[in-house]
């Protein structure tokens, strides 16, 4: 198996969020579900100095994340029912839809937000890493959307050929819970995972 | 203080908080439910007969400056997806796909929107209330034609105004272009000039380098690679100029290409960057002349200037170079050390107090701009969009020019950037036979105050006077409720009937402002459009020709303004002449082989449909802007009447004599930094104690795009507030506030966020005015609390002048 | 609000298994208790436990598709041995109910008695596990199963001593001592829950996360003392009047055991609230 997985540079990235849009297009989503998303991560204090000027070490990037297709995801492992599977072939985790009784307990254990309730559906969806796409020699649509061209896509291993292995980078958690096939390109301002220095600070946008 | 992150936390906006128990804040999921979505657009059933799959290009005309290709997926003549260019050579800089950012990439939800006007309207309740009914075409063109000849009869052409839109930006040959070729040729339309981007810089800087244009002096940013500091003042390419092909592509490809050492001053700490610059100097807003009166001191104390630069290049830096007419003293060098007339010398002490940036940082600033050779100072235009915006984006370009950091591989003359752009050919317009030209800024002011404006007091040009006020508004994809300052007052104006008499708006969506319209007019959008458009104005180094295919049919009864001018030209007994027999896909060809024949690169017309944008490369010589002028000042001399940079402007010094200000205004030649009303030092903070900017959010363009649900949802809007000032006013992040002053009070949601310097907030411009039954604002239009009052010079809008005061709701 | 029917299941479900677990005990250790009287009181239990049951199908997004969840007993999921859990004790307790209620097999009966009391504590170690997950901290310990068992143990002697006293008639003799037995062990469950809670929130404290758990207890406060409250008053009071004996006090211990109900619901909603996962809130 050839596992697939996703590059996210956050140097390069500015938080444009046209990836969450374009896959929003593509997949037809609803409001309130979102297969990427972009988190703003942050944080840094001010001091008024005794001149009355300002003083602060403030820092923000932002992380752009959809599915990880984790080597060992927590989802897959807590669905009772199968509909939340790992491909064979690729390693991409899906979502039976046919199968899936919504009961949002891969949800509550995936750490990425990955699996998305469709209010709609009545069931779970998730990214699918575009397979049909692939199937036609495409990228991922938010990969081929992306303006600063941050994302990248394809087998796991060679992206980490490429660009190391670091997934341990906040908001993201401990990578060893799940083994997630992402890596993070880091910036300047990049805080592992389980820092405490930061917060998400769009909480209500992803 | 207790840490921001604490104050942020303890609210409740865990993001699945999953109960959600006792608050009221839901989230995602509550803002959609509140959003303007009443029923999904239904689809006209005769578009639905065509049983195919079709992917067509267009390109997305908003006025963001930039323009992306779009590649539109339909099904049975429905819009199903959206793509972008998908052409041309990744890995060869010039050829890169040129990609659609958010907003292009939610356009289906545009086109099939709730708020779409369907068929022309005409009012029926009081004007504002935003009552209409159904009328047919013929009734709304013969209702157009009547007011335009009764107004042209009872007060002369020049009380039609054709009012300042850009929710269309791009088309050649419809739109725009299209109205102003119908109503030049039925006796003309009082004209406006400049614009609401460019207000100041763009006739600020002409002083000092002598042209007109205002990106006629930039550096490409591909010069960036070339410098080795990178300063921006304001500039911020990544929420401005967002197109994956235009400049903030550029950008990244250059400072990734060399990493140059990069400061940038904004009071936010904004997406361009995110650690992608070395360093960030928060800033006070409208106090970047102060900075750069501050580091200038420093660069004349520690002899970093360029004289020879100076004596060679420049008038006014010291006594050497002083025009006859200038006072004596009235120099720059004496203005910064304390010689000039106001006897202050411009420390950066001084300079500290005013603008909120360490004294250390000031000269460490001033030594690394003094000693890098070359460096790139480019400045954005949100700074020049305040109440002192001409001084502060001439103060700017004096460090360029001090440090002689002009015309050289590398530099750039501290303006906007550069930018490449096709010459696609438009539809002839003819000329306006009204010459009278008021200022973009003051069109409210010319209908209720025409009689009292003139050239000397409120910039009217090619004329002393107004014969008339404005009776007739014409306002093609516009929102002039929503972007023009003080929309309570504008709103006021255009309620009453008495003032202007008819008010036709074209458009596509039930904006704000089509509320005030006596006849509205259903424009099509431009995926039900054929046209050849090129790229926008922030382009870069890429200039393109932007195939666009229709690719769906006109919906419901909407027509494209070059359809219903075509039959409005009929109602004058000019159709042929306006049409000069052509339909608007024959001129469309028409202009097209006229291009072709100027550039035999171009491919034809059905090749550039089929296979997508033309793109093409700025030539390398041009890229460096006064190349010519440093290499030879004499042959290409500037258009300033001495020849040369005007640091003291002799055009400036007359018009302080000439000209009439309201009190607190000052015209002044040299560049400098000018306390104003509502700045940080406007006594009026003991009442309204934070400053509020407005900026470009990434949710929309303008107030293009704001009635889509998928956009409010990923980018909310929220008021930027540093976590000392929530803090001391117990706002939380995600809480409801009320923001207010004198001119009006706005509701919206905070965002707690160290990202801004204390003492100001900012809020996305172009949310939709939505005033309630007492005038509260409930749609966080940042307008409700801009003022009308116009700038000294340039009579521009200070749109991010305000103060304001913010509490929970 | 999504997560309100499985406040409802895990409160009733595990309630339940208290009752079920005490009125077993009384079975045991008071034989003699009005036969009328264990067997309503039996059926009760069985009610309240399908009402828990039954408001987990309405957590399920499609629950046509109920039957789907035991899929995943293959790879042990934990929800699906959850179900299967729930469905041992289910049939057992119902089984042993009804032979009681028909006189059905009396040996069968005596064996089969434990067995269900066995499951009904395998039932909630099931449910504990649901929630004992790796990617969640705030779960991921022995509280979460602590706090399952003393909704059982605080509901359950209380909801005993109101369906004995409510049958105090038939019961006879034996419902007095059945009822003192009762709150002692109830007044036992109260101290362990209220005195461990205070483990539980310095366990929370100490845990290095991106958002801080107590700040939603602070958050939460007002409903964190007000569960408190209502557990002590109900099971106190429960207990205060098991001492005056007999059915003139139903209408109290109805109220009690309202009360008790009440504040699990509370702390449940508390329970899910702390959902922090491992990451910084994504």
């Amino acid at each position: 198996m050839t596992q697939l997985g996703f590059y996210v540079d956050t140097s390069k990235c500015t938080g444009c969020k046209t990836c969450q849009l374009s896959c929003k297009d593509d997949n037809q989503l609803p409001v309130g579900v979102n297969w990427r998303r972009v988190y703003e991560y942050g944080g840094g204090n001010w001091e008024e100095n005794n001149d009355g000027t300002f003083s602060q070490d403030v820092f923000t990037y932002y992380a752009s994340i959809s599915c990880n297709h984790c080597a060992r995801p927590a989802c897959t492992k807590a669905c009772p029912t199968g509909a939340m599977h790992k491909r064979p072939e690729d390693g991409l985790v899906l979502v039976d839809e046919s199968v899936c009784v919504g009961c949002r307990y891969c949800e509550m254990a995936c750490p990425y937000g990955a699996p998305q309730y469709s209010e709609e559906k009545k069931h779970m969806t998730k990214c699918d890493g575009c397979y049909d796409r692939l199937a036609q020699g495409l990228g991922p649509i938010c990969v081929e959307s992306c303006p600063l061209r941050a994302l990248e896509f394809g087998p796991i291993e060679e992206l980490r050929a490429k660009y190391g292995d670091r997934a341990n980078v906040a908001p993201l958690p401990d990578p060893t819970l799940t083994h997630p096939s992402v890596v993070i390109g880091t910036c300047r301002h990049s805080r592992p995972s389980g820092d405490t220095t930061g917060a998400i600070l769009n909480p209500t946008e992803v | 203080m207790k840490s921001w992150i604490e104050n942020t936390l303890i609210s409740p906006l865990k993001r699945r908080s999953f109960m959600k128990w006792g608050s009221a804040m839901g989230g995602a999921a509550a803002i959609a439910g509140s959003l303007p979505l009443k029923s999904v657009a239904k689809v006209n059933v005769e578009q639905a007969n065509e049983n195919v799959t079709k992917t067509t290009w267009s390109a997305c005309l908003v006025n963001c400056g930039s323009r992306c290709a779009l590649r539109l997926h339909t099904r049975d003549g429905v819009i199903t997806s959206v793509e972008t260019d998908n052409t041309g050579d990744e890995n060869t800089f010039g050829l890169h796909q040129i990609r659609a950012c958010l907003r292009g990439r939610s356009i289906k939800h545009r086109v099939y929107n709730p708020d779409r006007l369907k068929y022309p309207m005409k009012r029926v309740g009081k004007r504002g209330e935003g009552r209409f009914e159904r009328i047919s075409w013929d009734e709304a063109l013969d209702l157009m034609a009547d007011q335009l000849k009764d107004k042209a009869k009872r007060f002369g052409n020049d009380s039609i105004f054709c009012s300042y839109g850009s929710g269309t930006t791009g088309y050649r040959t419809d739109g725009r272009n299209a109205l102003r070729r119908l109503l030049n040729m039925t006796g003309g339309y009082l004209n406006y000039y400049g614009n609401y981007s460019w207000g100041q810089i763009q006739f600020a800087l002409p002083y000092t380098y002598g042209s007109k244009k205002p990106s006629a002096f930039g550096s490409y940013t591909t010069e960036i690679e070339n410098s080795n500091l990178l300063v921006m003042f304001g500039y911020n390419p990544a929420e401005t100029r967002m197109s994956g092909g235009g400049e903030i592509y550029e950008h990244m490809h250059a400072m990734k290409k060399r990493s140059v050492r990069t400061i940038i001053i904004e009071p936010r700490y904004t997406d361009t960057m995110l650690g992608k610059e070395d360093e960030w100097i928060p800033i006070r807003p409208g106090t970047d002349a102060a900075l750069v009166e501050g580091i200038a001191h420093v660069l004349i104390s520690e002899n970093l200037v360029d004289q020879a630069f100076l004596d060679k290049y420049c008038q006014g830096f010291d006594e050497k170079s002083l025009p006859a007419s200038a006072p004596k003293n009235g120099h720059y060098k004496a203005h910064i050390m304390g010689q000039g007339p106001d006897g202050v010398e411009k420390t950066p002490e001084w300079a500290a107090k005013i603008t909120g940036i360490p004294v250390k940082r000031i000269i460490k600033l001033a030594r690394e701009i003094g000693n890098a050779k070359p460096a790139y100072i480019v400045q954005g235009t949100g700074i020049q969009r305040q109440a002192n915006g001409e001084q502060t984006a001439r103060s700017i370009v004096m460090l360029p020019i001090l440090t002689g950091n002009i015309g050289l591989p590398g530099t750039h003359t501290g303006d906007m950037p550069a930018n490449y752009n096709y010459p696609v050919p438009r539809l002839p317009t003819g000329a306006n036979p009204v010459k009278a030209s008021i200022p973009f800024f003051k069109w409210t002011d010319a209908i209720i105050r025409a009689d009292e404006m003139t050239d000397k007091t409120d910039g009217l040009r090619n004329c002393e006077s107004l014969n008339n006020a404005i009776k007739m508004i014409i306002c093609y994809s516009g929102n002039f409720v929503n972007q023009h300052a003080q929309s309570n007052r504008t709103a006021e104006i255009l309620k009453d009937e008495s003032l202007v008499e008819f008010i036709t708006v074209i458009d596509n969506h039930m904006t704000p402002s089509a509320r005030y319209a006596d006849l509205l007019l259903p424009d099509v959008t431009y995926f039900e459009n054929t046209e050849v458009t090129s790229n926008g104005y922030a382009s870069g180094s890429q200039g393109v020709v932007f195939p666009m295919v229709p690719a769906i049919k006109p919906m419901y009864e909407c027509r494209s303004a070059y359809d219903f001018c075509s039959s409005l030209a009929e109602r004058f007994g000019i159709r042929e002449k306006y049409t000069e027999g052509r339909t608007h896909e024959e001129w469309v060809e028409y202009l097209y082989a006229g291009a072709m024949a100027k550039d035999p690169q171009l491919p034809s017309l059905k090749d550039l449909q089929k296979n997508g944008p033309y793109k093409t490369i700025a030539p390398e010589e041009g890229r460096i802007a006064l190349e010519d002028f440093r290499n030879d000042p004499e042959t290409h001399a500037l258009g300033t009447p001495s020849g040369k940079i005007e640091i003291y402007s002799t055009r400036l010094e007359q018009i302080a004599r000439e000209w009439t200000l309201p009190e607190g205004d000052v015209i002044t030649p040299l560049p400098q930094y000018v306390t104003t009303w509502e700045s940080h030092l406007d006594p009026l903070t003991e009442k309204f104690p934070l400053q509020l900017i407005g900026f470009h959010t990434k949710g929309r363009v303008h107030s293009t795009y704001h009635n889509i649900p998928e956009l409010r949802e990923a980018v909310i809007d929220g008021v930027w507030i540093n976590p000392r000032d929530a803090e001391a006013r117990g706002i939380k992040n995600g809480d409801s506030v009320r923001i207010w002053n004198d001119r009006g009070e706005t509701r919206v949601l905070a965002k707690v966020t160290p990202r801004i310097i204390p003492g100001v907030m900012a809020l996305g411009e172009g949310a939709w005015y939505t005033p309630d039954r007492k005038g509260v604002d409930q749609g966080g239009c940042i307008n409700t609390l801009t003022s009308h009052r116009n700038t000294p010079l340039s009579k521009g809008n200070p749109q991010h002048t305000n103060l304001v005061e913010i509490a929970k709701v | 609000m999504n997560e309100l029917p499985l406040v409802i299941f895990t409160v009733l479900v595990q309630g339940a298994v208290g009752l079920f677990l005490c009125l077993g005990l009384v079975s045991i250790l008071f034989p003699k208790t009005g036969e009328q009287a264990m067997n309503k009181a039996f059926v009760a239990t069985m009610v309240m436990f399908g009402i828990g049951a039954t408001a987990a199908i309405f957590h399920l997004g499609t629950p046509v598709r109920a039957f789907n969840v035991l899929n995943g007993v293959s790879h042990s999921s934990p929800l699906s041995l959850e179900i299967v859990a729930l469905s041992l004790f289910g049939a057992s307790a119902v089984a042993y109910t009804g032979m009681r209620l028909f006189n059905l097999q009396p040996a069968l009966r005596k064996v089969l008695l434990p067995v269900a009391m066995v499951l009904g504590l395998v039932l909630v170690y099931a449910i504990a596990q649901v929630y004992t997950l790796s990617t969640v901290p705030t779960w991921d310990s022995g509280w979460t199963l602590f706090q399952f068992l003393m909704t059982a143990g605080v509901i359950g002697p209380v909801g005993a001593m109101t369906l004995l006293r409510w049958q105090s008639a038939s019961a006879g003799h034996y419902q007095k001592m059945a009822d003192r037995g009762l709150a002692t062990f109830g007044l036992m469950m109260l101290v362990v829950a209220v005195t461990c809670f205070v483990g539980f929130v310095v366990y929370l404290g100490g845990l290095t996360l991106h958002s801080n758990p107590l700040a939603m207890m602070d958050y939460h406060s007002t409903l964190m003392l007000a569960r408190v409250a209502l557990m002590m008053v109900g099971v106190i009071c429960a207990a205060v009047s098991a001492t005056r004996g007999n059915h003139q006090v139903t209408g109290v211990a109805a109220l009690c055991f309202l009360l008790v109900v009440v504040a699990e619901v509370m702390g449940r909603i508390f329970f899910y609230d702390i959902h922090i996962s491992a990451s910084a809130g994504m």
